[in-house]
């Protein structure tokens, strides 16, 4: 009986889970969805209309409403609509947050359907708006009246996308920024190039990105970029741009100009490239190269460096790159390695005089020294964490294996790579730290690498398993204070949601699974891992 | 010397058609398509409504860019310059719901520098296979090697896929569509496993409750009318449909709330009680198998052969009802084996005796299922290939569908998602062949790839179909083309064939990268090691 009574109070289903919920027994109507008023004391800045907009469509969905309706005739009180009373410390347009208190809301719902939102910004205001829209389902809200108060646990909350090895477009980037928004998920890492191809358009060296790209409008431009920031920003998520060197530079070298200063690397499949970090003209380049990133994304918070899988035996096919190692007593390849990470950071900060913090990779293998304030976005296993346990720096996780949303399905010669991650899988993941760990965990990311993966594939592997994941940042105390049922009914629904937004996602089980949660779910997981399928 | 060998054939050119015609002569000229809308069909006042139907629908796929008039195309007119003017002789005129000689599917294709196309082909099938290969050569406006013939067949009559509407609802659009992509792969089957444990989204008249209790949400379900409409839409394009009932296990959405069947159902599963088999004891159980099998046979009446399932019965379920143990010892019934071909001798009994029902059985077998089949009926044989030497003394007809590498749903874990097996990718499809063991006595009619629903809904429907069934399709048509090419050439073919998919908006998987898929010389240089001698083989197609 008591599961049953479960299932019918709606703010259980909300994903991720708020961090308090007092709630109250009414069920009330909304007759007049499209009356929804949107009311403050002071004025809204564009950003905050938008925004507005935005959730409005989403709430509004089947109906065809009028928005300014909505912001105009406030004064207009109908009943069984919905009336936003919208109060934010701050109107300025953020383009990140760095606290999660900044994501942080009070929300209030009484039984006549005022809905009082007290936040610090348009962020706090976007997860607010969310939770209202997940209360709203089927055009009533169940358990008036309604007192959440809510903040994230994390503060990096992301997913991972690759617009080198398969392009990507940018409405398929705006669409996994909505899909991203409704999951209260806040980041979009988005790495642009790699040895396949250099999708974004350069000043200085257009070539690079001509003749690399896979089709005549395959590439970004300035303004591309600008309007998927300003997109991200209104719905409070942010960009992280990735330049992804020393290595994983191929598509760089395909001009006879630019040919010198990548090695093209003796791979049975030659199609990896690493510069050359021996010449000045590598620098010359890099640092044209950085000028843009730096002005194209000027509106970011970090930028992402990669840095990882440079490839020893790939420096070691130019002899003239040891010639230069032993003038300047640079010993090993290491070194080597240390040497051009100085000069591009030199570049970046006392050239172009950004003062953007950097983000490079790092597993297990690929330790370079990290200054105070690089951030570290760790790749390795769980368990290695341990060998990062005396860094400083603040850490952003993206398990291989479990936050791997590319692998299991071959790689892209069709040969089998690992195992795929399932839903389960994401599920049994929590950020789990070493003792005495000296960084800071920011948040995690799951990767979506591109080699398989195009629009066709796109939302089917990003979610949703990735719900999953921002429901642990949220919130990670909620998936121990449910039962296993519980959590694969919030899914579900989550399911449907996605689903009515048109987003195409992986189902996580059978129709009839999906709609008997507690005949399917009934245990936790770990009871569950002997059970096998069946055909 | 062997890089200057493969930019000749390059320039030279083979056709890169998905599957590979059996054999062709071509020319050298190559001759452009300046009138797209101008295709016209000669004699087309002759042609029955499905020829017309299918002719329409290959009209729309070849002038996809443009806005074309299919009437116009109908009207021959001599005047009509730089545009293809198809010529079509075929024996039989008839509509065919089936083929099962792969004849019935050859046809020979003549196009010369005046755009006049000329197909010879034995009924409307093989019209459709001839009208895809020309759509092929089309694609880019013009065709290359002129004069050009074609002489094709496949080498299996059999090459499908199976869709699973149980266990996710598939909406009729997605069905259509599955045999709109099917047609394009030159496949002609598509097995439809309509019912399971999870639901029975197939309206039956006299228990019609069944449906309606295990249907997902109101309108989840099919009825006669899209049945119907689902088999014509097939039979125009050449595409067969085998519906799958599947019992006596996998039937638990029989009985599931409904007070007057739920005893015909033993409800079983380890920890989760979400399967049911069948009570063969009970007379409740053949009457309600009679009705379901009558509505099958009148819904599906167009249809070549049925499919009975009859696979995975366990016998701890059986073990559960005290009452099927009595109702063995009085019926001298030794074992459970026994016992399903008790269910199995009256299930038929009801199909070909009281149904009066002339339509073949097929029914699921891997090496461990021990129930007799009889000689007519058809083997669906789901375990590997190399396992086919223990049943080699049958002599039944059999599809192949080898847990690996057919089983496209493997891999991305199960219901509950916990791991299941390991993902088989394009390539592993491309290593396979059917291979009869030696003095295997059956008959290979061809293979299926199977895409099982658990995790499975239109989102992801084409993605796991495609595009490695294109790669069955291959293998099924011509076995050999994959021999007598070099793993790059293969890769081009797939590259396109997935190009063409997306351009008739089907969302399949990529099979690499772009940078990849446009350079397959550097990334696919060799397949595996049995592969370089096979590419020493001659082409065994000659210059006009």
């Amino acid at each position: 009986m008591i599961y049953i009574q479960f299932l019918l109070l709606v703010v259980n289903a909300i994903m991720p889970m708020p961090n308090q919920i007092i709630y109250g027994y009414y069920t009330v109507r909304i007759s007049n969805i499209c009356q929804i008023k949107f009311f403050s004391q002071q004025e809204f800045p564009n950003h905050i209309l938008q925004l507005l907009l935005h959730y409005h469509q989403l709430i509004t969905y089947d109906e065809d409403c009028d928005f300014e309706e909505s912001i105009n005739n406030i004064n207009i009180k109908v009943d069984g609509a919905l009336k936003f009373e919208i109060s934010l410390e701050s109107n300025e347009q953020l383009y990140w947050v760095k606290t999660t208190k900044e994501e942080a809301y009070e929300l209030n719902i009484d039984e006549n359907l005022n809905v009082r939102i007290k936040t610090s910004n348009h962020w706090g205001l976007a997860r607010a708006l969310d939770t209202v829209n997940q209360l709203t389902i089927n055009n009533q809200i169940e358990n008036l009246p309604i007192y959440i108060n809510d903040e994230p646990q994390y503060i990096h909350r992301g997913v991972m996308i690759d617009t080198a090895r398969n392009f990507l477009p940018v409405r398929l980037i705006k669409r996994t920024i909505d899909a991203l928004v409704i999951n209260k998920l806040n980041v979009l890492h988005w790495h642009i190039t790699d040895d396949e191809s250099f999708p974004l358009l350069l000043t200085n060296y257009s070539q690079i990105t001509n003749n690399s790209k896979f089709w005549k409008d395959g590439y970004f431009t300035k303004e591309d970029i600008q309007d998927i920031i300003e997109y991200a920003s209104i719905r409070g998520v942010q960009i992280i741009p990735e330049i992804d060197t020393p290595a994983h530079v191929y598509s760089w070298g395909r001009s006879f100009e630019l040919a010198q200063i990548i090695i093209a690397c003796d791979t049975d499949i030659q199609q990896y490239g690493q510069l050359d970090p021996t010449l000045d003209f590598t620098y010359e380049v890099l640092k044209s190269v950085m000028q843009d990133l730096n002005d194209m994304f000027a509106k970011v918070q970090f930028i992402h460096f990669g840095g990882n899988e440079a490839s020893i035996s790939c420096f070691e096919q130019k002899p003239s790159i040891k010639e230069f190692m032993d003038q300047n007593g640079i010993k090993n390849y290491f070194d080597l390695q240390v040497y051009y990470r100085k000069r591009q950071k030199d570049i970046w900060k006392n050239q172009i005089k950004s003062q953007k913090k950097i983000i490079y990779w790092y597993n297990k293998k690929h330790q370079l020294p990290a200054d105070q304030d690089d951030i570290v976005q760790w790749c390795g296993q769980s368990n290695e964490l341990q060998d990062l346990k005396l860094k400083t720096n603040p850490i952003i996780l993206s398990d291989y294996d479990l936050l791997s949303l590319d692998i299991g399905i071959g790689d892209s010669f069709g040969d089998p790579d690992d195992f795929y991650q399932s839903w389960k899988d994401v599920y049994s993941w929590v950020p789990k730290l070493a003792e005495d760990f000296n960084g800071q965990l920011l948040g995690a990311e799951a990767l979506l690498w591109g080699h398989t993966n195009t629009r066709n594939t796109h939302f089917q592997k990003l979610f949703l398993r990735s719900s999953i994941l921002g429901d642990i940042l949220w919130n990670s105390n909620s998936k121990t204070s449910e039962q296993f049922w519980q959590f694969t009914q919030r899914l579900s629904e989550m399911e449907d949601r996605m689903n009515k937004y048109k987003f195409p996602v992986s189902p996580f089980t059978s129709g009839y699974c999906k709609s008997q949660t507690q005949v399917c779910f009934p245990y936790f997981y770990i009871i569950q891992q002997n059970q096998t399928g069946k055909t | 010397m062997k890089f200057i060998i493969v930019i000749t054939i390059l320039i030279v050119g083979t056709y890169q058609l998905m599957p590979m015609p059996k054999q062709y002569i071509k020319g050298s000229k190559s001759i452009k398509i300046i009138n797209q809308c101008g295709i016209q069909f000669t004699n087309a006042q002759q042609y029955p409504e499905h020829v017309i139907e299918l002719l329409r629908h290959y009209h729309q796929l070849m002038t996809s860019k443009n806005q074309c008039n299919f009437e116009m195309s109908l009207n021959f007119n001599l005047k009509n310059q730089g545009a293809l003017k198809f010529h079509i002789s075929l024996q039989n005129d008839e509509q065919l719901y089936w083929v099962n000689k792969t004849q019935q599917e050859a046809y020979i294709l003549k196009i010369d520098e005046y755009l006049n196309i000329q197909i010879d082909a034995h009924n409307h099938w093989g019209l459709a296979r001839a009208l895809d290969t020309v759509h092929q050569l089309t694609e880019n406006d013009k065709i290359e090697f002129l004069p050009l013939i074609i002489e094709d067949e496949p080498a299996y009559t059999y090459r499908g896929v199976m869709v699973d509407t149980a266990r996710h609802f598939l909406p009729l659009k997605t069905l259509e569509r599955t045999i709109d992509a099917l047609a394009i792969n030159k496949m002609n089957v598509m097995h439809w496993h309509i019912t399971d444990d999870e639901s029975f989204p197939l309206l039956l008249t006299n228990y019609s409750r069944i449906t309606h209790t295990s249907k997902y949400s109101e309108n989840e379900y099919y009825t006669k009318s899209d049945v119907s409409y689902l088999i014509e839409y097939a039979s125009i394009r050449g595409v067969q449909i085998i519906p799958e009932i599947d019992s006596p296990a996998h039937v638990q959405s029989w009985g599931r709330n409904i007070s007057d069947l739920e005893n015909i159902i033993l409800n079983c599963g380890s920890s989760v009680k979400q399967y049911g088999q069948f009570d063969p004891t009970l007379d409740l159980t053949y009457e309600v198998v009679k009705s379901v099998l009558q509505d099958l046979s009148d819904m599906f009446s167009k249809v070549q052969f049925v499919h009975f399932g009859g696979d995975e019965a366990i016998k701890s379920c059986y073990n559960q009802r005290p009452s099927i143990q009595e109702f063995m010892n009085k019926n001298g019934i030794a074992d459970y084996i026994e016992l399903q071909t008790y269910y199995r001798q009256r299930q038929k009994n009801i199909w070909k005796n009281e149904i009066k029902s002339k339509k073949r059985i097929a029914y699921w077998y891997n090496k461990d299922d021990k129930l007799p089949a009889e000689d007519d009926d058809i083997i669906h044989w789901w375990g590997s290939t190399e396992e086919l030497e223990l049943v080699s003394n049958r002599t039944n007809d059999f599809i192949l569908s080898d847990y690996h590498p057919l089983y496209l749903d493997i891999g991305v874990g199960n219901a509950f998602g916990n791991p299941y097996q390991t993902y088989q990718t394009w390539k592993d499809i491309y290593k396979w062949t059917p291979k009869a063991p030696e003095g295997f006595k059956g008959k290979i009619i061809g293979g299926e790839a199977p895409l099982w629903g658990e995790t499975n809904n239109e989102n992801t429907h084409f993605q796991r179909l495609f595009i490695r069934s294109s790669i069955l399709g291959d293998t099924l048509w011509n076995p050999f083309s994959k021999q007598s090419e070099k793993f790059y050439e293969f890769a081009d073919r797939l590259g396109q064939m997935e190009d063409r998919m997306n351009k008739y908006g089907f969302p399949v998987s990529p099979f690499t990268h772009d940078y990849c898929k446009r350079h397959t010389k550097i990334c696919f240089p060799i397949l595996y090691t049995e592969q370089e001698q096979s590419v020493e083989q001659q082409h065994k197609f000659k210059e006009l």
